[in-house]
Protein backbone atom coordinates (compact mmCIF):
# COMPACT_ATOMS: atom_id res chain seq x y z
CA UNK A 1 0.00 0.00 0.00
CA UNK A 2 1.32 3.43 -0.93
CA UNK A 3 1.90 5.94 1.86
CA UNK A 4 -0.26 9.04 1.40
CA UNK A 5 0.90 11.92 3.63
CA UNK A 6 -2.26 13.99 3.05
CA UNK A 7 -4.51 11.12 4.04
CA UNK A 8 -2.39 10.35 7.09
CA UNK A 9 -2.57 14.01 8.13
CA UNK A 10 -6.37 14.01 7.71
CA UNK A 11 -6.69 10.92 9.90
CA UNK A 12 -4.41 12.44 12.52
CA UNK A 13 -6.46 15.64 12.49
CA UNK A 14 -9.70 13.67 12.84
CA UNK A 15 -8.28 11.78 15.82
CA UNK A 16 -7.44 15.04 17.51
CA UNK A 17 -10.53 17.06 16.59
CA UNK A 18 -13.40 14.55 16.54
CA UNK A 19 -13.26 13.44 20.19
CA UNK A 20 -13.54 17.10 21.25
CA UNK A 21 -16.79 17.69 19.34
CA UNK A 22 -20.02 17.97 21.21
CA UNK A 23 -23.01 15.94 20.12
CA UNK A 24 -26.54 16.74 21.28
CA UNK A 25 -28.16 13.93 19.29
CA UNK A 26 -30.02 12.31 22.16
CA UNK A 27 -31.13 15.58 23.71
CA UNK A 28 -32.38 16.82 20.35
CA UNK A 29 -34.27 13.54 19.83
CA UNK A 30 -35.91 13.93 23.28
CA UNK A 31 -34.45 10.52 24.06
CA UNK A 32 -35.11 9.58 27.72
CA UNK A 33 -31.80 7.69 27.86
CA UNK A 34 -29.80 10.87 27.22
CA UNK A 35 -26.96 11.20 29.69
CA UNK A 36 -26.67 14.02 32.17
CA UNK A 37 -23.43 15.36 30.70
CA UNK A 38 -25.04 15.94 27.32
CA UNK A 39 -27.88 17.81 29.01
CA UNK A 40 -25.49 19.79 31.18
CA UNK A 41 -23.36 20.76 28.19
CA UNK A 42 -26.43 22.30 26.51
CA UNK A 43 -26.58 25.06 29.09
CA UNK A 44 -24.50 27.98 27.88
CA UNK A 45 -25.53 31.48 28.99
CA UNK A 46 -27.82 33.05 26.41
CA UNK A 47 -27.67 30.04 24.06
CA UNK A 48 -31.31 29.11 23.51
CA UNK A 49 -30.75 26.52 20.76
CA UNK A 50 -31.54 23.59 23.05
CA UNK A 51 -33.98 25.32 25.35
CA UNK A 52 -36.97 23.51 23.83
CA UNK A 53 -35.36 20.13 24.43
CA UNK A 54 -34.40 21.10 27.98
CA UNK A 55 -37.99 22.18 28.60
CA UNK A 56 -39.10 18.81 27.25
CA UNK A 57 -36.95 17.10 29.91
CA UNK A 58 -38.52 19.23 32.65
CA UNK A 59 -42.04 18.71 31.36
CA UNK A 60 -41.56 14.93 31.18
CA UNK A 61 -39.72 14.51 34.47
CA UNK A 62 -41.07 10.96 35.01
CA UNK A 63 -39.42 9.73 31.81
CA UNK A 64 -35.91 10.78 32.83
CA UNK A 65 -33.44 9.79 35.52
CA UNK A 66 -33.23 12.33 38.37
CA UNK A 67 -29.65 13.30 37.48
CA UNK A 68 -30.74 14.15 33.93
CA UNK A 69 -33.55 16.37 35.23
CA UNK A 70 -31.06 17.96 37.65
CA UNK A 71 -28.72 18.66 34.72
CA UNK A 72 -31.61 20.18 32.73
CA UNK A 73 -32.40 22.46 35.67
CA UNK A 74 -28.75 23.53 35.82
CA UNK A 75 -28.73 24.20 32.09
CA UNK A 76 -31.92 26.28 31.97
CA UNK A 77 -30.54 28.27 34.91
CA UNK A 78 -27.30 28.88 33.01
CA UNK A 79 -29.18 29.93 29.85
CA UNK A 80 -31.22 32.31 31.97
CA UNK A 81 -34.34 32.58 29.84
CA UNK A 82 -37.39 33.69 31.90
CA UNK A 83 -39.64 31.33 29.90
CA UNK A 84 -38.17 28.47 31.96
CA UNK A 85 -39.50 29.67 35.32
CA UNK A 86 -42.93 28.01 35.16
CA UNK A 87 -41.51 24.61 34.18
CA UNK A 88 -38.84 24.82 36.87
CA UNK A 89 -41.36 25.91 39.49
CA UNK A 90 -43.62 22.98 38.60
CA UNK A 91 -40.97 20.66 40.07
CA UNK A 92 -40.88 22.37 43.48
CA UNK A 93 -42.67 19.44 45.15
CA UNK A 94 -40.72 16.66 43.46
CA UNK A 95 -40.08 13.63 45.64
CA UNK A 96 -36.34 13.74 44.92
CA UNK A 97 -34.34 16.06 47.18
CA UNK A 98 -31.63 16.54 44.55
CA UNK A 99 -34.18 17.80 42.03
CA UNK A 100 -35.81 20.18 44.52
CA UNK A 101 -32.39 21.56 45.45
CA UNK A 102 -31.66 22.23 41.76
CA UNK A 103 -35.12 23.80 41.40
CA UNK A 104 -34.21 26.24 44.19
CA UNK A 105 -30.77 26.90 42.69
CA UNK A 106 -32.29 27.45 39.21
CA UNK A 107 -34.98 29.80 40.51
CA UNK A 108 -32.31 31.83 42.30
CA UNK A 109 -30.57 32.38 38.99
CA UNK A 110 -33.67 32.90 36.86
CA UNK A 111 -35.20 35.44 39.23
CA UNK A 112 -38.52 37.26 38.80
CA UNK A 113 -41.60 37.52 41.00
CA UNK A 114 -42.88 33.97 40.40
CA UNK A 115 -39.44 32.55 41.21
CA UNK A 116 -39.25 34.60 44.41
CA UNK A 117 -42.69 33.44 45.54
CA UNK A 118 -41.78 29.78 45.04
CA UNK A 119 -38.39 30.25 46.74
CA UNK A 120 -40.04 31.85 49.76
CA UNK A 121 -42.35 28.87 50.10
CA UNK A 122 -39.52 26.35 49.66
CA UNK A 123 -37.34 28.19 52.17
CA UNK A 124 -39.90 27.67 54.90
CA UNK A 125 -41.71 24.46 54.10
CA UNK A 126 -39.47 22.08 52.16
CA UNK A 127 -38.82 18.81 53.98
CA UNK A 128 -35.07 18.99 53.37
CA UNK A 129 -32.85 21.36 55.35
CA UNK A 130 -30.45 21.42 52.39
CA UNK A 131 -33.23 22.57 50.03
CA UNK A 132 -34.56 25.14 52.52
CA UNK A 133 -31.08 26.53 52.92
CA UNK A 134 -30.56 26.84 49.14
CA UNK A 135 -33.99 28.45 48.67
CA UNK A 136 -33.32 30.97 51.45
CA UNK A 137 -30.13 32.37 49.90
CA UNK B 1 -16.67 26.39 29.39
CA UNK B 2 -18.82 23.32 29.15
CA UNK B 3 -17.24 20.66 27.02
CA UNK B 4 -17.81 17.03 26.54
CA UNK B 5 -15.64 14.47 24.76
CA UNK B 6 -17.48 12.14 22.49
CA UNK B 7 -15.87 9.76 20.07
CA UNK B 8 -18.21 10.52 17.18
CA UNK B 9 -16.14 8.67 14.65
CA UNK B 10 -16.38 5.46 16.61
CA UNK B 11 -20.11 5.89 17.17
CA UNK B 12 -20.64 6.60 13.48
CA UNK B 13 -18.69 3.52 12.48
CA UNK B 14 -20.68 1.33 14.84
CA UNK B 15 -23.96 2.82 13.61
CA UNK B 16 -22.99 2.24 9.98
CA UNK B 17 -21.92 -1.32 10.73
CA UNK B 18 -25.11 -1.98 12.66
CA UNK B 19 -27.21 -0.59 9.85
CA UNK B 20 -25.27 -2.65 7.30
CA UNK B 21 -26.00 -5.90 9.11
CA UNK B 22 -29.63 -4.98 9.74
CA UNK B 23 -29.48 -4.14 13.43
CA UNK B 24 -31.64 -1.36 14.78
CA UNK B 25 -31.28 0.69 17.91
CA UNK B 26 -33.74 0.29 20.75
CA UNK B 27 -36.70 2.63 20.52
CA UNK B 28 -36.95 5.38 23.09
CA UNK B 29 -39.76 3.45 24.80
CA UNK B 30 -37.69 0.25 24.98
CA UNK B 31 -34.68 2.14 26.25
CA UNK B 32 -36.81 3.84 28.86
CA UNK B 33 -38.25 0.53 30.05
CA UNK B 34 -34.76 -1.03 30.23
CA UNK B 35 -33.40 1.95 32.09
CA UNK B 36 -36.24 1.86 34.62
CA UNK B 37 -35.89 -1.89 35.15
CA UNK B 38 -32.18 -1.42 35.83
CA UNK B 39 -32.84 1.42 38.22
CA UNK B 40 -35.46 -0.63 40.05
CA UNK B 41 -32.98 -3.34 41.04
CA UNK B 42 -31.36 -2.16 44.28
CA UNK B 43 -27.78 -2.97 45.20
CA UNK B 44 -26.71 -4.72 48.40
CA UNK B 45 -25.05 -2.87 51.26
CA UNK B 46 -22.56 -5.29 52.87
CA UNK B 47 -21.49 -2.68 55.43
CA UNK B 48 -25.08 -2.45 56.70
CA UNK B 49 -25.00 -6.25 57.01
CA UNK B 50 -21.66 -6.02 58.85
CA UNK B 51 -23.16 -3.41 61.19
CA UNK B 52 -26.14 -5.65 61.91
CA UNK B 53 -24.17 -8.85 62.38
CA UNK B 54 -21.24 -7.69 64.46
CA UNK B 55 -21.54 -6.81 68.15
CA UNK B 56 -20.75 -3.71 70.24
CA UNK B 57 -17.04 -4.61 70.11
CA UNK B 58 -16.86 -4.59 66.32
CA UNK B 59 -19.48 -1.94 65.56
CA UNK B 60 -17.16 1.09 65.90
CA UNK B 61 -15.35 -0.18 62.81
CA UNK B 62 -18.51 0.60 60.84
CA UNK B 63 -19.65 3.70 62.71
CA UNK B 64 -16.42 5.61 63.52
CA UNK B 65 -15.19 5.83 59.94
CA UNK B 66 -17.51 8.73 59.05
CA UNK B 67 -15.62 10.96 61.51
CA UNK B 68 -12.24 9.45 60.57
CA UNK B 69 -12.04 8.47 64.24
CA UNK B 70 -8.96 6.29 63.83
CA UNK B 71 -8.55 5.88 67.61
CA UNK B 72 -12.00 4.28 67.98
CA UNK B 73 -11.38 2.03 64.97
CA UNK B 74 -7.97 0.97 66.26
CA UNK B 75 -9.43 0.28 69.71
CA UNK B 76 -12.13 -1.91 68.14
CA UNK B 77 -9.53 -3.76 66.05
CA UNK B 78 -7.40 -4.39 69.16
CA UNK B 79 -10.41 -5.75 71.07
CA UNK B 80 -11.40 -8.02 68.19
CA UNK B 81 -7.84 -9.27 67.78
CA UNK B 82 -7.57 -9.92 71.53
CA UNK B 83 -10.58 -12.20 71.52
CA UNK B 84 -9.37 -14.29 68.58
CA UNK B 85 -9.17 -17.95 69.56
CA UNK B 86 -11.32 -17.40 72.67
CA UNK B 87 -14.94 -18.41 73.23
CA UNK B 88 -15.94 -14.78 72.71
CA UNK B 89 -14.61 -14.70 69.16
CA UNK B 90 -17.15 -14.38 66.36
CA UNK B 91 -16.95 -15.94 62.95
CA UNK B 92 -17.23 -12.49 61.35
CA UNK B 93 -14.35 -10.94 63.32
CA UNK B 94 -11.53 -11.30 60.73
CA UNK B 95 -13.76 -9.62 58.11
CA UNK B 96 -14.55 -6.76 60.50
CA UNK B 97 -10.85 -6.41 61.42
CA UNK B 98 -9.83 -6.38 57.75
CA UNK B 99 -12.41 -3.65 57.07
CA UNK B 100 -11.00 -1.73 60.05
CA UNK B 101 -7.48 -1.89 58.67
CA UNK B 102 -8.74 -0.73 55.27
CA UNK B 103 -10.33 2.27 56.98
CA UNK B 104 -7.14 3.08 58.94
CA UNK B 105 -5.21 2.91 55.67
CA UNK B 106 -7.71 5.28 54.01
CA UNK B 107 -7.55 7.78 56.88
CA UNK B 108 -3.76 7.67 56.98
CA UNK B 109 -3.59 8.16 53.21
CA UNK B 110 -5.82 11.23 53.45
CA UNK B 111 -3.52 12.94 55.97
CA UNK B 112 -0.44 11.82 54.07
CA UNK B 113 -1.68 13.31 50.81
CA UNK B 114 -3.74 16.33 51.77
CA UNK B 115 -3.14 17.34 55.38
CA UNK B 116 0.27 16.09 56.49
CA UNK B 117 0.65 18.80 59.12
CA UNK B 118 -2.57 17.65 60.77
CA UNK B 119 -1.68 13.96 60.79
CA UNK B 120 -2.46 12.61 64.28
CA UNK B 121 0.81 11.49 65.88
CA UNK B 122 -0.49 7.99 66.65
CA UNK B 123 -1.53 7.53 63.04
CA UNK B 124 1.72 8.92 61.68
CA UNK B 125 3.70 6.36 63.65
CA UNK B 126 1.97 3.46 61.89
CA UNK B 127 3.62 1.92 58.86
CA UNK B 128 1.21 2.18 55.93
CA UNK B 129 2.35 -1.06 54.33
CA UNK B 130 2.15 -2.92 57.61
CA UNK B 131 -1.44 -1.77 58.20
CA UNK B 132 -2.39 -3.18 54.81
CA UNK B 133 -0.52 -6.45 55.36
CA UNK B 134 -2.26 -7.02 58.72
CA UNK B 135 -5.61 -6.47 57.05
CA UNK B 136 -4.77 -8.75 54.14
CA UNK B 137 -3.79 -11.54 56.57
CA UNK B 138 -7.20 -11.26 58.23
CA UNK B 139 -8.98 -11.07 54.87
CA UNK B 140 -7.18 -14.18 53.61
CA UNK B 141 -8.05 -16.09 56.79
CA UNK B 142 -11.72 -15.14 56.41
CA UNK B 143 -11.80 -15.88 52.67
CA UNK B 144 -10.34 -19.32 53.28
CA UNK B 145 -13.34 -20.20 55.46
CA UNK B 146 -15.90 -18.29 53.38
CA UNK B 147 -14.82 -18.67 49.79
CA UNK B 148 -18.11 -17.33 48.41
CA UNK B 149 -18.21 -14.22 50.59
CA UNK B 150 -18.18 -11.38 48.07
CA UNK B 151 -17.34 -8.42 50.25
CA UNK B 152 -14.17 -9.84 51.78
CA UNK B 153 -12.66 -9.61 48.29
CA UNK B 154 -13.70 -5.99 48.02
CA UNK B 155 -11.98 -5.33 51.36
CA UNK B 156 -8.87 -7.21 50.24
CA UNK B 157 -8.81 -5.15 47.04
CA UNK B 158 -9.07 -1.92 49.06
CA UNK B 159 -6.13 -3.01 51.22
CA UNK B 160 -4.05 -3.79 48.14
CA UNK B 161 -5.01 -0.42 46.64
CA UNK B 162 -3.83 1.29 49.83
CA UNK B 163 -0.35 -0.07 49.13
CA UNK B 164 -0.09 1.77 45.83
CA UNK B 165 2.41 4.58 46.11
CA UNK B 166 3.50 5.78 42.73
CA UNK B 167 3.70 4.08 39.37
CA UNK B 168 5.97 1.17 40.30
CA UNK B 169 3.77 -0.18 43.08
CA UNK B 170 0.77 0.65 40.89
CA UNK B 171 1.93 -1.89 38.34
CA UNK B 172 2.00 -4.71 40.90
CA UNK B 173 -0.62 -3.75 43.48
CA UNK B 174 -3.05 -2.19 40.99
CA UNK B 175 -3.95 -5.48 39.27
CA UNK B 176 -4.26 -7.19 42.66
CA UNK B 177 -6.63 -4.47 43.86
CA UNK B 178 -8.63 -4.80 40.64
CA UNK B 179 -8.75 -8.57 41.06
CA UNK B 180 -10.27 -8.13 44.52
CA UNK B 181 -13.02 -5.87 43.16
CA UNK B 182 -13.65 -8.15 40.17
CA UNK B 183 -13.92 -11.24 42.38
CA UNK B 184 -16.30 -9.41 44.73
CA UNK B 185 -18.52 -8.42 41.79
CA UNK B 186 -18.37 -11.89 40.25
CA UNK B 187 -19.54 -13.42 43.54
CA UNK B 188 -22.20 -10.77 44.01
CA UNK B 189 -22.87 -8.47 41.05
CA UNK B 190 -25.12 -6.42 43.34
CA UNK B 191 -22.42 -5.70 45.91
CA UNK B 192 -22.87 -1.93 46.18
CA UNK B 193 -19.56 -1.31 47.92
CA UNK B 194 -17.66 -3.31 45.31
CA UNK B 195 -19.30 -1.18 42.62
CA UNK B 196 -18.33 1.90 44.63
CA UNK B 197 -14.72 0.62 44.79
CA UNK B 198 -14.80 0.19 41.01
CA UNK B 199 -16.16 3.72 40.56
CA UNK B 200 -13.52 5.06 42.92
CA UNK B 201 -10.83 3.27 40.94
CA UNK B 202 -12.18 4.73 37.69
CA UNK B 203 -12.14 8.16 39.33
CA UNK B 204 -8.59 7.97 40.68
CA UNK B 205 -6.75 6.07 37.96
CA UNK B 206 -5.19 7.92 35.05
CA UNK B 207 -6.76 7.09 31.68
CA UNK B 208 -3.71 5.04 30.71
CA UNK B 209 -4.39 2.76 33.70
CA UNK B 210 -8.11 2.37 33.02
CA UNK B 211 -9.30 5.58 34.64
CA UNK B 212 -12.56 6.90 33.22
CA UNK B 213 -14.45 9.67 34.99
CA UNK B 214 -17.56 9.24 32.81
CA UNK B 215 -17.78 5.63 33.89
CA UNK B 216 -16.98 6.55 37.50
CA UNK B 217 -19.91 8.94 37.48
CA UNK B 218 -22.33 6.33 36.18
CA UNK B 219 -21.15 3.75 38.73
CA UNK B 220 -21.30 6.17 41.64
CA UNK B 221 -24.77 7.38 40.61
CA UNK B 222 -25.92 3.81 40.46
CA UNK B 223 -24.60 3.07 43.98
CA UNK B 224 -26.04 6.31 45.39
CA UNK B 225 -29.52 5.17 44.31
CA UNK B 226 -29.28 2.22 46.71
CA UNK B 227 -26.91 3.27 49.48
CA UNK B 228 -27.24 6.53 51.38
CA UNK B 229 -23.68 7.10 52.61
CA UNK B 230 -21.33 10.07 52.99
CA UNK B 231 -18.46 8.38 51.17
CA UNK B 232 -20.50 7.78 48.02
CA UNK B 233 -21.80 11.35 48.17
CA UNK B 234 -18.25 12.64 48.62
CA UNK B 235 -16.97 10.75 45.58
CA UNK B 236 -19.93 11.93 43.53
CA UNK B 237 -18.93 15.48 44.41
CA UNK B 238 -15.28 14.81 43.56
CA UNK B 239 -16.25 13.35 40.20
CA UNK B 240 -18.65 16.16 39.30
CA UNK B 241 -15.97 18.63 40.33
CA UNK B 242 -13.44 16.91 38.07
CA UNK B 243 -15.94 17.18 35.21
CA UNK B 244 -16.52 20.90 35.90
CA UNK B 245 -20.17 20.26 36.79
CA UNK B 246 -19.97 22.64 39.70
CA UNK B 247 -23.65 22.91 40.78
CA UNK B 248 -23.80 19.11 41.04
CA UNK B 249 -20.44 19.02 42.88
CA UNK B 250 -21.74 21.62 45.33
CA UNK B 251 -24.98 19.72 46.00
CA UNK B 252 -23.17 16.44 46.70
CA UNK B 253 -20.43 18.10 48.76
CA UNK B 254 -23.12 19.56 51.01
CA UNK B 255 -24.92 16.20 51.19
CA UNK B 256 -21.67 14.49 52.25
CA UNK B 257 -20.96 17.22 54.76
CA UNK B 258 -24.36 16.79 56.38
CA UNK B 259 -23.95 12.99 56.43
CA UNK B 260 -20.43 13.17 57.90
CA UNK B 261 -20.08 16.56 59.59
CA UNK B 262 -16.89 15.59 61.42
CA UNK B 263 -15.04 14.15 58.44
CA UNK B 264 -11.94 16.22 57.60
CA UNK B 265 -11.69 15.01 53.99
CA UNK B 266 -15.30 15.94 53.28
CA UNK B 267 -14.78 19.33 54.98
CA UNK B 268 -11.66 20.03 52.93
CA UNK B 269 -13.43 19.27 49.67
CA UNK B 270 -16.50 21.29 50.67
CA UNK B 271 -14.25 24.30 51.20
CA UNK B 272 -12.55 23.76 47.84
CA UNK B 273 -15.87 23.60 45.96
CA UNK B 274 -17.20 26.63 47.82
CA UNK B 275 -14.11 28.61 46.82
CA UNK B 276 -14.50 27.55 43.19
CA UNK B 277 -18.12 28.68 43.22
CA UNK B 278 -17.19 32.02 44.70
CA UNK B 279 -14.46 32.50 42.09
CA UNK B 280 -16.79 31.49 39.23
Amino acid sequence: MRYRPARAAAIMLALVVVPGCQSFDQLEANDPTVDEEEVFAAGEPGETEHLGNLHHVLAHRGDYEPEVVAAALTSVAAIGDPSSVALVAALQDDTDEEIRWHVAAALQRLGGSEARTVLARMATSDLSELVRSEAAQ
Amino acid sequence: MRTKSRPLALALSIALLASAIGLRGATAEEAKAASKAKAAAPLNDPLAVMHAKTDAVGRPVVTAFAAYDHAAIRKAIAALEARAGTDGARDLDPYVIAQGYAEIATIRRFYEKYAEDDMPAALGKLDADEIAEKGITQADAFAQKHAKHSDIWRVRGALKASQIRGMTSGFTKGPEALEGISTALRLDPKNGWALFAQGRMHYHNPAIAGGDKDLALKELRSVAKSIDNWRIQHYLSLTYDAKDMLPQAWFWAQKASRSAPKNPEVALHLRAVREKREEG
